[in-house]
C-alpha cells in the first residue's frame, strides 16, 4: 500500500510542477506617447519589477532622444542646426551626431532617396489642409534640397548646413534609432528577450516564454485600419518598418498627395503603395523604407539586396514584390484590396 | 497473486479518501486555469499611458474617458469595441470602426483601445 501511495503522490507532484513553474518567464507590455507618437514595449521577465524598471529605464531614453531630434520643438538640436543653416556650424551630442551620420550614409547608398533635407518641399504640403504647392513654388525650394550640404565635422562633433534656408529634419530615422538605443537599455538591464515598437519601427530580441519567436503584422496599405494585415513574420533578433502612403495623405481629383517626396522633382514618389524593409538594424529599416519607397520596385529591390536588407514591397497595382530570401519567412494573409486612385 | 491484487485488498477507506482528494484537486487546478484563460475576452482602455478601464466584452455598455483634448466614448457590443466620439481633427479613429482584435489608437487624444492581452495566434506588433 505504502507503495501504491508513494507512486500516486510522486506523479501527481511530477504533474503539478509542469503546471506551476513558481518562476515563471512573463510577457509585460507598457505604451507610452513618446516621439509625436504611440511606443510600446514588451519584455519578458520573471520578475514584473525587473520588467517595470527596464521599461521605463528604455521609455526614458526615448524621451531624452526625442528631445534631442524634433525638429518642432525650439529647444532640440536639429532646430539649433536649422537656425544656423548658412551661418555656423553647430556642436551637438554623440547621438545627433551618429544618427545624421547614418542618415548620410543611406542617403548616399541610395544615389539621394533617402534624404534628411527634403523637410523644405514636404512641409510645402499640408495634408491636414489638403493642399499642395504650385509647381513654381517647388521649383524655387527644390534647389534647398540636398544632402551633401549638410556638413559633418567629427573632430568637432559639428552639424551645419552650407545654405540659409536648408533644414534638416531627421524624422525619417529618428524613430528607429530610438528603437535601437532602447533595446540596448533593456539589453543592459538584463532582459533577455524584448520588442520595441515605436509606432512601427520595431526592433525585436529574444524569444518570447514557451521558446516562441515574436511575431509582427505588415499593415495592409488600403486596409480599413492598422489592424488590417496583410502579412506576418517571426522576428528573431531583427528590425522591421514600413513606409505608405497611407500615413499622411489626401486625395484630389483621383490623384494620391502623400508625405513620402521623391527629394530630386518635390512630388510623391509613385508607383508604390508600401514598402516593408526587414534586417538587423531599425536605423536602417526605417531609413530605407523611405529610400526604397522613392527608388521604385525594380530599383528599391536592387538597393535591398546590395546592402543584404529584406523588403517586401507593394506596388500601386498592389501586387507584392519581395526579395528571394524573404519569401520563405513571411506568411502572406488573403489578397489585399487595392482602390482605383493613382 | 498478483501484485495489484494484494494492493487493493490492503487499501482504506483513507487511502481513497486521499486519492480522491487529490485527482480533485487537480483536475479543479485544469478548469481554473481555463477559466482563467478565457476571461482574456477583455478590453482596455488606456489614456496618456495610464489603464483607465479594463472592460468585459460580454457586456454591453458605453464609457467617456477624458484626454488632454476632450471627451472620448467608448461603446462595447456584443464582443466588439470602437470609439464613437473623439475630439480628434481627422476622427481617424471612429472611422476605424468595430474591432474585435488588436487595438484602435487616438493619437491626438491619447486614448489606446486595446483588446486581449498576449493571446497566441496574435501577433506582437505590427509595423506600417
Amino acid at each position: 500500500m505504502k507503495r501504491f501511495l508513494f507512486i500516486t503522490l510522486n506523479l501527481l507532484l511530477i504533474l503539478s510542477s509542469f503546471s506551476c513553474n513558481l518562476r515563471k518567464e512573463e510577457t509585460y507590455r507598457k505604451s507610452e506617447f513618446l516621439m509625436d507618437t504611440i511606443v510600446t514595449i514588451t519584455v519578458v521577465s520573471d520578475s514584473e519589477k525587473k520588467a517595470g524598471d527596464a521599461m521605463d529605464k528604455a521609455f526614458a531614453e526615448i524621451k531624452r532622444l526625442g528631445q534631442l531630434l524634433n525638429s518642432f520643438s525650439p529647444d532640440s538640436e536639429i532646430s539649433a542646426i536649422n537656425r544656423n543653416a548658412g551661418i555656423s556650424p553647430v556642436k551637438i551630442s554623440p547621438d545627433t551626431y551618429t544618427l545624421l551620420e547614418k542618415g548620410i550614409e543611406v542617403s548616399t547608398e541610395t544615389g539621394g532617396a533617402f534624404d534628411m533635407t527634403v523637410g523644405v518641399v514636404v512641409n510645402l504640403y499640408d495634408f491636414h489642409k489638403k493642399t499642395h504647392p504650385s509647381d513654381a513654388l517647388i521649383r524655387e525650394k527644390l534647389p534647398l534640397v540636398n544632402f551633401r550640404d549638410l556638413i559633418l565635422n567629427k573632430d568637432k562633433r559639428t552639424a551645419f548646413l552650407k545654405r540659409k534656408g536648408m533644414s534638416v529634419d531627421a524624422g525619417g530615422i529618428a524613430k528607429g534609432y530610438a528603437a535601437d538605443r532602447a533595446t540596448a537599455v533593456l539589453k543592459s538591464a538584463g532582459i533577455k528577450a524584448a520588442l520595441v515598437a515605436v509606432a512601427g519601427d520595431i526592433r525585436a530580441y529574444g524569444l518570447k516564454p514557451g521558446e516562441t519567436p515574436w511575431r509582427v503584422g505588415i499593415r495592409n496599405p488600403r486596409g480599413k485600419g492598422m489592424d488590417d494585415i496583410i502579412a506576418t513574420l517571426e522576428l528573431r533578433d531583427m528590425a522591421i518598418s514600413t513606409s505608405g502612403d497611407y500615413e499622411r495623405f489626401f486625395i484630389e481629383n483621383g490623384k494620391r498627395y502623400h508625405h513620402l517626396i521623391d527629394p530630386k522633382t518635390g512630388y510623391p514618389a509613385g508607383g508604390v503603395m508600401s514598402v516593408t524593409v526587414v534586417g538587423p538594424l531599425a536605423v536602417y529599416t526605417d531609413s530605407l523604407a523611405t529610400a526604397l519607397f522613392i527608388s521604385g520596385i525594380e530599383k528599391g529591390l536592387k538597393i535591398a539586396g546590395t546592402l543584404g536588407y529584406d523588403t517586401l514591397m507593394i506596388d500601386k497595382a498592389g501586387k507584392i514584390h519581395m526579395t528571394d530570401s524573404l519569401k520563405n519567412k513571411i506568411t502572406l494573409q488573403p489578397r489585399i484590396k487595392t482602390n482605383k486612385d493613382k | 497473486m498478483s501484485l495489484l491484487k494484494e494492493t487493493l485488498k490492503e487499501i482504506t477507506i483513507y487511502d481513497w479518501a486521499l486519492l480522491v482528494a487529490l485527482i480533485l484537486l487537480s483536475v479543479s487546478g485544469l478548469f481554473l486555469v481555463k477559466g482563467l484563460a478565457l476571461s482574456g475576452n477583455t478590453a482596455s482602455i488606456e489614456v496618456n499611458g495610464k489603464l483607465l478601464y479594463r472592460l468585459s466584452l460580454n457586456e454591453d455598455r458605453t464609457v467617456e474617458v477624458h484626454g488632454p483634448i476632450g471627451i472620448t466614448r467608448v461603446e462595447v457590443k456584443q464582443g466588439k469595441i470602437r470609439i464613437t466620439d473623439s475630439p480628434c481633427p481627422n476622427k481617424l479613429c471612429i472611422r476605424q470602426g468595430w474591432i474585435k482584435r488588436g487595438a484602435i489608437i487616438c493619437l491626438p487624444n491619447r486614448v489606446v483601445v486595446t483588446i486581449g492581452g498576449d493571446d497566441t495566434g496574435e501577433v506582437d506588433a505590427i509595423s506600417g
